[in-house]
């Protein structure tokens, strides 16, 4: 080991050490209760770097709302409820499993991990922050996103995505990978993926399985942009938006950021495999048309 | 107190219009074993922060297994006066096994369920060949089929205060799929004859070998009232209610039923005034003073009296666009042409997810832009559906998967054996289709595949094709 990274690994080592850690059991606790209960020990330890672990979670909601601004880690295991990181604002939140509905909502910064796959409505009117999520998302995923100046939020989906992603969205950075990471569509079948192997030229091409199904894709969409890696359907998309290949992932700064993000956060997960399909592509790049797309909507 | 004073008083906050959503849990055991009603209790605990406390319910379907060939009639009674004038009427058409109240718990102070009124079950025998009222004889088809060897040999009911055979046992499913058709129709005009004509009687469900237990307050609460611990059912659907719009009073909680058809409904039906008019040219009625209630009319209508598939059924309640149907191949795009123009008015408008139950089957439904969330689960023999995962996970942590169905796709799940005898066109969540679905190419669209999973629907899929719509 050369001594930049032994230097490296020791201060990692005594920053974990200096992490006071508090495990909390959620059973029996509605969401107000726990949410208490996470906020004042978080508040007790004076601003330092906290890690919370709740275990047992069985669908309380607003985990992480209430704690804006502390340096705090909450490791969740169980089912965490609707609204996951509802307007966070700062802190890590790490999924060891499936996240429900509203995940994100509105947040502001901070950086949520989903382990599993995450319901409808993800990263709903998020203005800030990082949502990177293993599986698939749901419905109307990224509905009204947007970003300010440096505020930027950034959603990476290993999987695919459902009807209505990045609907109306107005800005930030929305990527689905397309890598089979989320179930299929019911008991026993396979998630869509490519076979690492085959010929996949493209979403016009329509040459293998459609890897996203996704109607309404985009619909509405006025700022911000949607990568895709994989097959799908470009009909799906109304005449304000716009597709094009994406050369290569070096050409196209903000996605090699977002997937080097995703395959970090990962990177215990990712197999040979999908990394070479991270490497390889193909990706999409769906953007507005111009700055006012809807101009002559109803004119 | 009437019914109609009740409802005055069971919604003291005017929050009709409070903007929330109602929770949804089904389950069923396609090898028929039994799950004791705790397990749709705890579901809807876990879903208590959907409701508002103005209505909870459940239907259990397999839970009268020593009555499993009687008529099982649940009705809800403003009144003694109530009670004789619904005997009286009883005893024109059946005979009455059985006659008891409903078996509850005394009402706890505190408890979110206040003011129950008279709860009473009769098991029921047809009598063949009275006639009740001109031109309609109930019982008519009796002995043409529809009570083939299902359920042991009768037994006299465990008495008030029992439910029936509690915790997991035996493999009894005593199910009544089929019933015939003239003796469902009858039935069907006398339940509907009773909530129209009988002051203050309303049938809550008349159907062999289940039951609806529904009122006002928190489903959790409602279902520690009626004792559902001391019942044990193959299926189970449970429903908590933010009531929108309409009245919270004990007859307009979910489940809704009609036969042995439940629905449990999360979201509101814009169509309704649209879809009564409709159900009435057949011969429903709405009287429940809620948009659920044309569901359960027109799943009966569609599927029992017409005979369409559950896949087919889907296709006119959360018909595809036109837009979609205009991309289709021209087969497919007749047959949807037809369906949707024939059934126009019961196409079901606006926002909702439903869970449709009869016997041996469960069907969950979500509109066609999935305007309201659902969650299905599968874990060994056992098909669920919710409104969150977390109430599926919290009585069955290890699951096998766990999707989100897209809207206008049925997620259906049935019995094993019934799926052969059955409705055509959908197919069981059975194993064997499962693994058929994971060990074969992605072309197999074979009528049994294409019905029953999400592959389904039209939308963006390339392998959409006529024999997806059964003929």
């Amino acid at each position: 080991m050369s001594s930049m990274a032994t230097q490296l690994a020791q201060a990692g080592q005594a920053l974990a050490e200096s992490v006071n850690e508090k495990q909390i059991c959620a059973r029996g606790l509605v969401t107000r209760q726990l949410n208490q209960t996470i906020f004042a020990w978080v508040r007790e330890q004076r601003g330092g770097a906290a890690r919370v672990v709740v275990s047992n979670l069985t669908g309380q909601r607003y985990l992480g709302t209430n704690l804006a601004g502390y340096p705090v880690r909450l490791d969740l295991y169980g089912t965490p409820g609707n609204d996951l990181g509802a307007f966070l604002d700062g802190p890590t939140l790490w999924v060891h499993g499936n996240a429900q509905d509203g995940v994100g909502n509105t947040m502001n910064a901070g950086r949520i991990v989903v382990e599993g796959s995450a319901g409808d409505v993800a990263a709903l009117s998020a203005r800030g922050g990082e949502l990177f999520i293993w599986g698939n998302v749901g419905y109307r995923a990224c509905l009204h996103m947007k970003e300010y100046q440096g505020q930027r939020p950034l959603v990476v989906v290993g999987g695919t995505a459902q009807d209505f992603f990045g609907e109306y969205m107005a800005g930030g950075v929305a990527v689905l990978l397309g890598l089979g990471t989320g179930p299929g569509s019911g008991p026993g079948s396979e998630p869509t993926v490519d076979s690492g192997g085959a010929s996949s030229q493209g979403g016009a091409a329509g040459a293998g399985p459609l890897i996203h199904r996704i109607p309404y894709l985009a619909t509405g969409m006025h700022g911000g942009v949607i990568y895709l890696r994989g097959e799908w359907d470009p009909s799906v998309l109304s005449t304000q938006v716009e597709a094009e290949p994406v050369a290569s992932l070096r050409a196209e700064p903000a996605l090699a950021e977002a997937v080097g993000q995703f395959t970090e956060v990962f990177s215990v997960r990712l197999n040979a495999v999908q990394r070479d399909l991270l490497e390889r592509g193909p990706y999409w790049r769906i953007r507005p048309r111009g700055k006012r797309p809807y101009a002559r909507l109803y004119a | 107190m009437t019914l109609d004073e009740l409802r005055q008083r069971q919604n003291p906050y005017g929050d009709d219009k409070a903007i929330d959503a109602c929770g949804l849990f089904g389950v069923i055991d396609r090898s028929g074993r039994r799950l004791n009603g705790q397990i749709a209790i705890e579901a809807m605990a876990n879903l208590h922060d959907r409701g508002n406390g103005l209505g909870g319910g459940f239907a259990g379907y397999g839970i009268y297994p020593e009555m499993a060939d009687a008529i099982a009639l649940h009705v809800m009674l403003d009144d003694q006066a109530s009670r004789a004038r619904l005997e009286e009427e009883l005893q024109q058409d059946f005979h009455i096994r059985l006659a008891e109240e409903i078996p509850h718990r005394p009402v706890a102070a505190g408890s979110s369920v206040q003011a129950p009124p008279l709860l009473w079950r009769y098991f029921l025998d047809p009598q063949p060949g009275i006639s009740r009222r001109p031109g309609q004889r109930v019982g008519q088809g009796l002995g043409q089929g529809y009570d083939q060897g299902r359920g042991p040999e009768h037994g006299s009911g465990e008495g008030r205060g029992h439910g029936f055979g509690s915790g997991d046992g035996g493999p009894v499913v005593g199910a009544s799929a089929e019933y015939d058709p003239e003796f469902a129709d009858s039935l069907v005009d006398f339940v509907m004859h009773i909530n129209r004509d009988l002051p203050g009687v309303y049938v809550f469900s008349c159907a062999r070998n289940m039951g609806v237990f529904k009122g006002v307050g928190y489903p959790e609460d409602i279902g520690e009232f009626f004792r559902l611990d001391d019942y044990a059912g193959y299926m189970w659907t449970g429903h908590g209610r933010f009531p929108t719009n309409t009245h919270a009073w004990w007859g307009g909680a979910h489940p809704f039923s009609l036969l042995d058809w439940t629905v449990v409904h999360n979201g509101e039906i814009s169509s309704y005034g649209t879809n009564r008019r409709f159900l009435e040219m057949y011969g429903y009625y709405c009287t429940l003073q809620t948009d659920t209630e044309v569901i359960a009319y027109a799943a009966d209508l569609l599927m029992r009296r017409h005979h369409l598939s559950v896949n087919e059924a889907a296709l006119v309640l959360a018909a595809p666009m036109w837009k979609e149907i205009d991309r289709l191949p021209a087969t497919a795009r007749q047959r949807l042409t037809v369906l949707r123009r024939v059934y126009a008015p019961l196409l079901l408008n606006g926002p909702f997810t439903v869970i449709i139950a009869r016997s041996g089957e469960l069907i969950g439904l979500g509109d066609r832009v999935r305007l309201r969330p659902f969650v299905a689960a599968s874990a060994g023999d056992r098909l669920y559906v919710a409104s969150e995962e977390a109430a599926i996970r919290v009585v069955e942590p290890q699951l096998d998967q766990v999707w989100i169905p897209r809207g206008g796709e049925p997620v259906v799940g049935r019995l094993d054996g019934l799926a052969q005898a059955g409705v055509p066109g959908a197919v069981a969540a059975s194993a064997a289709v499962a693994r058929a679905q994971a060990t074969t190419a992605t072309t197999t669209t074979t009528a049994a595949c294409a019905a029953a999973w999400p592959a389904a629907r039209p939308s963006g899929r390339a392998g959409w094709g006529e024999q997806e719509v059964a003929g």
